[in-house]
């Protein structure tokens, strides 16, 4: 099936600063895709080259298969919501939301139609007259999501939409989002700083750094199987673990760690014969072992030296070897309990270490 | 990437919308100005007609090259016309800062009235505000009277014509123009200086020198400057107020274009001015840069 | 903070100060003698006398046929200008920018006389160019075109670009931006400068003076022309009667401005 949009080796550049650095991915037709980064990382510009409202210095960019860049913003099949709503202020929220259809000329029955349609989708009919000064900040993201749907663009580019509400409204509307997107089945392009957002919505999330994309992948892949230490800490935390490789086979790896030898499942990457390379290993604190461990591989001992509750969680800091751990575990009455200064055994299982390429 | 099409049509759309306006500029303001340039240039004849050779002569009569000699007219009125400038800067910078501080201390409600209160004379126009002062002054007037009372002037004197009267006139209207700048200083002073200042140990000049006047000083010099450049070139305030003793360059100029019918010379006077205005506007702008 | 008695004092004087010269000239255009400057009772003579004065009725007819075109035209070119240099960057922008300080800086009297020569060499090798109202309205425009773009671009500043680029992802070309987005946008900046203009044409002497001929005397001409002869209580009455259509005028476009700004 022909993608939604296909980007080949785009870059922008300001002055010195590299904002996207050849940036290549293929979206597909009806995907929840998020980009997810710090500040500054290019998602922004990434999308704002998608909606036309910035013309890169390189590369293409295909939507449904025609060569985007040769259309101003306004000819492109996309629709933006901004970061700032940007309602316009002197029109209610009806006149507002109609204004992509006044320009595309629509004829007035069927510009009622999908006026309604759009309204009742966002839940916010009895709002239509009023002015955007009159509105929430949670009704304000309603109306600027149905000014951009009601066109029924191929493509919807949302920047952080969410960023400026509250939590409560904001876990709230990720949902709705999510299930507007659903039923209609419109491709997302979801722009966000906020992992858990970009986990909870995204069919597959691009994790970006200074320009360029460090993984691309579903959230549980990029979770489960980080591949850059970037992408490893910036979803969820991560312990980083400095190894050596002894010996490879094709079914597991043997690494000299801070506590001795320490056995793990062999990577599935390519990569040529890494013996003696210096690599740096990553495992999830909910993936360390307290009980039972004696039979396990990758054993060691431990002393707790920070003990946090998180309500459902208990975040513990372990200090073993000169290095520190982060370890999480569930807050019931199989979870271990430790007291601050306990020396604790724990493990690494094999299969929770994850081989990072930087 | 833009195609060429696409920024041939921004262009075209930038020539638009700026032409006009700029060309209307270029026809009636620099061309202008460029004719009274080059007319600075030229004699004057007997009739009073434009005439050829070109020559420096009107500028050397600025300068105070008179036919016997030093002839200090002309820098007198150039020297003038300074010093009034500066004077009014300087003058309305004293009288607007008191008044800056006053409308800063009041309350949200009655500082918008005080300010408008200030601005509102700025509206209303100059001739009738400056005429008046001619009565306000006039040799039977209360003030007038209250002067000679205080041997301020002698009891047949005038306070008005002259440069007193002038300089009067002068304060009165640009001092609104000057308190809006200072009022937004003022309203941006960090006073937790002052406190700091004060709780050291230092008394009210010292807090002023050293915690206040410092981070106004950018504000007072930008107002002195946006009172100095205009108020060297005035005319109307020292053609009511200041009689024939007190030339200036404003009444220089109108001098030579209307009953003395010298417009090369009067060319010559009105780039002087000009130039003063540009190289004050050329300071102004570096430090609005800066 | 400095004492408050202290400030007071300083202010009040100063506040007397701005308002003497208006004080009095209302005040002697109710003085019942004619001459000289020694108050000889109360009437309002002089401006029932007024409303039969055919000089001071042709001087209001041409102040306000001047101020009205000259405004319209400005604030036209005043505003294009203003869009062109907020909207678009180009190189020759700083130097357009010096350009348009000059007609704010400059002092009066010598834009005057510039465009008196102007005119006087216009006339000699194009013929035509009178001194006259047309040529008071070509100066009037020019003075006022700068004051027009710079309060437009100040507002077009202000305006959240999000705003605009919103309406091109919609679907808006240049055009419809334009005229559906950034005009309705920008309007209350454009009436502002046009109220601007207005008020520098209506209170203009200098240029005026110089670029008037026989039969387009303005109100400020008439007045200063008057005063060469002597102070009057009709000059008075006149004056009062501008500075209260000034006072009036300033307030209103204040309170329209402030109520624009809490919608």
């Amino acid at each position: 099936m022909l993608a939604a949009i296909e980007i080949q080796n785009l870059t922008r550049r300001f002055g010195p600063v590299v904002a996207l650095d050849g940036i290549t991915l293929s979206i597909g037709q009806g995907e929840f895709f998020s980009l997810l980064g710090p500040s500054g990382c290019g998602k922004t510009t990434l999308l704002r080259l998608i909606a036309g409202l910035d013309s890169p210095d390189g590369g293409t960019l295909l939507l449904h298969g025609e060569d985007a860049l040769a259309l101003p913003a306004h000819q492109r099949p996309v629709n933006t919501v901004f970061q700032s709503y940007a309602l316009f202020p002197h029109m209610t929220v009806y006149d507002n939301i109609a204004f992509g259809l006044k320009m595309k000329k629509v004829s007035p029955p069927e510009m009622a139609a999908r006026l309604e349609r759009a309204l009742r989708l966002v839940d916010i009919e009895a709002l239509s007259g009023r002015t955007p000064s009159q509105l929430s900040g949670g009704q304000k993201q309603r109306v600027a999501l149905a000014r951009a749907v009601v066109n029924e663009p191929r493509v919807l580019l949302l920047d952080e939409p969410l960023g400026a509400l509250d939590l409560k409204l904001r876990k709230q509307l990720q949902i709705e989002l999510r299930q507007v997107q659903r039923r209609l089945g419109i491709t997302f392009v979801y722009v966000t700083h906020d992992q858990e957002e970009a986990m909870v919505m995204s069919d597959r999330i691009a994790v970006m750094n200074q320009g360029r994309i460090e993984q691309l992948g579903s959230p549980n892949e990029i979770y489960e199987r980080p591949r850059t230490r970037f992408a490893a800490e910036f979803l969820g935390s991560c312990n980083v673990i400095k190894t050596a490789i002894l010996s490879r086979n094709s079914a597991s790896c043997l690494v000299s760690t801070v506590w001795g030898e320490w056995r793990m499942d062999s990577p599935a990457s390519s990569t040529s014969d890494l013996s003696g390379a210096a690599i740096l290993l990553t495992i999830r604190p909910e993936n360390i072992r307290f009980h039972p461990v004696e039979e396990s591989d990758n054993r060691a001992h431990g002393k707790i030296i920070s003990i946090v509750y998180s309500g459902s969680q208990i975040h513990y800091e372990l200090e073993s070897n000169g290095q520190i751990l982060k370890a999480i575990v569930l807050n019931t009455q199989h979870g271990s309990k430790f007291q601050m200064g306990q020396t604790v055994a724990f493990a690494a299982p094999p299969a929770a270490l994850r081989m990072l390429e930087s | 990437m833009l195609n060429k099409a696409d920024i041939q049509a921004q262009r075209a759309r930038q020539l638009l919308a700026v032409g006009p306006g700029l060309l209307w500029l270029i026809i009636f303001l620099v061309l202008p100005l460029l004719a009274i340039g080059a007319i600075s240039f030229f004699s004057r004849g007997d009739y009073g007609q434009v005439q050829w050779p070109l020559t420096f002569g009107n500028y050397k009569r600025l300068a105070g090259y008179g036919p016997f000699g030093f002839d200090s007219l002309y820098p007198a009125v150039l020297a003038r016309s300074v010093l009034l400038g500066a004077g009014t800067a300087v003058l309305c910078l004293t009288m607007g800062l008191p008044l800056a501080f006053f409308i800063s201390g009041l309350s949200q409600r009655w500082k918008t009235a005080a300010l408008t209160l200030v601005v509102i004379p700025f509206w209303t126009n100059l001739l009738i505000r400056t005429y008046a002062w001619q009565i306000l002054f006039a040799p039977d007037s209360p003030l007038s009277r209250l002067a000679a009372a205080c041997g301020l002037i002698p009891a047949e004197g005038d306070l008005y014509p002259g440069v007193f009267a002038v300089f009067v006139g002068m304060i009165c209207d640009y001092l609104p123009f000057m308190v809006l700048p200072l009022y937004a200083s003022v309203e941006k002073l960090d006073w937790s200086l002052a406190e700091a200042a004060a709780d050291l140990g230092a008394n009210g000049i010292n807090v002023f020198r050293h915690a206040i006047f410092p981070q106004i000083k950018a504000g007072l010099i930008a107002g002195a400057i946006l009172v100095f450049l205009p108020a060297t070139g005035q005319f109307v305030i020292p053609d009511l107020l200041g009689g024939a003793k007190t030339m200036l360059l404003g009444n220089a100029i109108q001098q030579q274009f209307g009953s003395s019918r010298d417009w090369p010379f009067g060319g010559a006077i009105a780039m002087v001015s000009l130039a003063l205005m540009l190289a004050g506007l050329w300071i102004f702008n570096r430090r609005r840069e800066a | 903070m400095k004492t408050r008695l202290s400030l007071k004092l300083t202010a009040a004087p100063l506040y007397l100060f701005l308002y003497a010269p208006i004080f009095v000239v209302v005040l002697y255009s109710f003085n019942a003698v004619r001459f000289g400057l020694a108050w000889q009772g109360f009437t309002t003579r002089w401006y029932r006398a007024l409303a039969e004065d055919e000089q001071a009725k042709a001087a209001i007819k041409n102040t306000l046929l001047l101020a009205i075109f000259s405004t319209v035209i400005a604030t036209m070119l005043g505003t294009m200008l203003g869009y062109g240099l907020a909207r678009f960057k180009f190189k020759a922008a700083r130097w357009l920018d010096s350009l348009l300080y000059i007609p704010v800086f400059i002092p009066d009297v010598v834009m005057a006389v510039a465009l008196l020569l102007f005119y006087a060499l216009l006339r000699k090798w194009l013929g035509g160019f009178e001194l006259g109202l047309t040529t008071m309205t070509l100066a009037h425009v020019t003075f006022q075109i700068p004051f027009v773009a710079i309060v437009v671009r100040a507002r077009l500043h202000g305006l959240d670009p999000a705003l605009e680029e919103a309406a091109r992802d919609l679907g808006a070309g240049e055009w419809q931006t334009l005229r559906h987005i950034t005009l309705p946008l920008m309007f209350p900046g454009i009436l502002a400068a046009g109220m601007l203009a207005f008020t520098l044409s209506l209170d203009d002497f200098v240029v005026s003076f110089f670029t008037s001929g026989p039969g387009s005397t303005t109100l400020p001409i008439l007045i200063y022309s008057s005063l060469k002869r002597g102070i009057t209580p009709e000059i008075n009455a006149l004056s009062s009667l501008i500075v209260a259509a000034s006072i009036l005028g300033a307030v209103t476009v204040m309170l329209f401005q402030r109520r624009h700004e809490q919608s």
